[in-house]
């Protein structure tokens, strides 16, 4: 009898802050998610060009030249890439900004910083 | 064998003070007479640690209302200063505000399969915060009242700060960001003066904290106690 593997869901994680990136990406990997982490939304468009195999992203808002809303609203404009749940993270608790991010498709909003209940919350709700 | 009383250390508020005599555990058990061969498996240490730990935790809520108080510790006991030293570190950088419950969560992140990932992360926040405030520095100076500049590059490094649970660096951020807000230049200068300021002695007590955790060994593995 054959058994199958189960791979670990791989995230995306996207922000501009090195310190942020080490954390989110030991929050996931201890929640046993295989994490890609790259510093800007460019970049994050470059790994899911090459890369099909994301099952969630998860990006700071404020990031420079291509924020974490242009990078949602680029991922929900690709026909490749809408299914991928999107979530925001961000230090400033705006409604207005949370409004506009979970209108414009995103799975959630995360207020930094991102703890291990946030992450634990998200990924059996989103990755289900 | 008997147990044999130490004279008692003092601990002060202000900041972890050892009698010199008692900063090398080695000099101390060799001082006191008493040659106790530690041959204790890693689980049987971790134990120990931990409600060594919890005991000096109760002690160490003294401390919180300024009240100083002489522990007393014995011979065997001797072995597990550097994670007593670290622990109440620790506790008092929190009591005093340097740092928040987000450390706690970062520690918390340690495991088997990443042991020294707080020093790590803090490691990487004291490369990346030197270089930020060097970029706020140069734009304090280049380009002059462009608030929204400072205020961007004061955010990234709140950002950090908060992160790691750097508490009072994270409050003259924001004290910097509020006199962006303001237009007040004379206040953003005063805030990064004390940014700087914060910087430095959060550096030097998370060396001195490491330091501590590393001469504790095994031990400072152990689980923290709820606090």
């Amino acid at each position: 009898m054959s058994t199958t593997t189960v791979p670990e869901p791989h995230v995306l994680a996207v922000d501009d802050s090195i310190v942020d990136r080490a954390v989110i990406s030991r929050l996931l990997r201890s929640s046993k998610y295989r994490v890609t982490t790259v510093d800007s939304g460019k970049r994050a468009l470059e790994i899911l060009s090459l890369d099909r195999n994301v099952h969630m992203i998860i990006t700071d808002y404020c990031m420079p030249e291509m924020t974490g809303f242009d990078l949602l609203k680029r991922v929900k404009e690709s026909a490749e890439l809408k299914e991928i749940p999107v979530v925001l993270m961000s230090s400033e608790n705006s409604p207005t900004r949370i409004r506009r991010c979970l209108e414009e498709g995103a799975e959630d909003f995360l207020i930094k910083p991102v703890r291990p209940s946030d992450v634990s919350r998200l990924c059996s709700r989103v990755m289900k | 064998m008997a147990e044999s009383k130490l004279s008692p250390l003092q601990w002060w508020t202000e900041e972890l003070f050892l009698e010199e005599e008692y900063r090398d555990t080695a000099a101390v058990v060799s001082s006191a007479g008493h040659h106790r061969r530690l041959s204790l498996s890693p689980r049987v240490v971790k134990e120990k640690a931990a409600s060594m730990k919890k005991n000096l935790f109760d002690q160490a809520s003294i401390l919180s209302s300024g009240v100083s108080f002489v522990p007393t510790v014995y011979a065997q006991d001797v072995f597990y200063f550097p994670f007593i030293c670290s622990s109440l570190t620790k506790c008092v950088l929190i009591q005093q505000g340097y740092l928040d419950e987000q450390f706690c969560q970062v520690e918390d992140l340690q495991d088997e399969a990443s042991p020294n990932f707080v020093e790590e992360v803090v490691t990487l926040f004291f490369k990346d915060s030197g270089r930020l405030m060097s970029n706020i520095e140069q734009a304090l100076e280049k380009y002059p009242r462009d608030f929204n500049r400072w205020d961007a590059y004061m955010q990234q490094l709140k950002g950090s700060c908060s992160s790691i649970g750097a508490s009072r660096m994270k409050n003259e951020c924001m004290s910097f960001r509020d006199s962006c807000g303001q237009g007040n230049v004379e206040g953003c200068m005063r805030s990064f003066q004390k940014v700087k300021r914060e910087h430095a002695i959060l550096r030097q007590k998370l060396e001195s904290y490491f330091q501590l955790l590393r001469q504790a060994g095994p031990a400072g593995a152990a689980t923290r106690p709820v606090m």
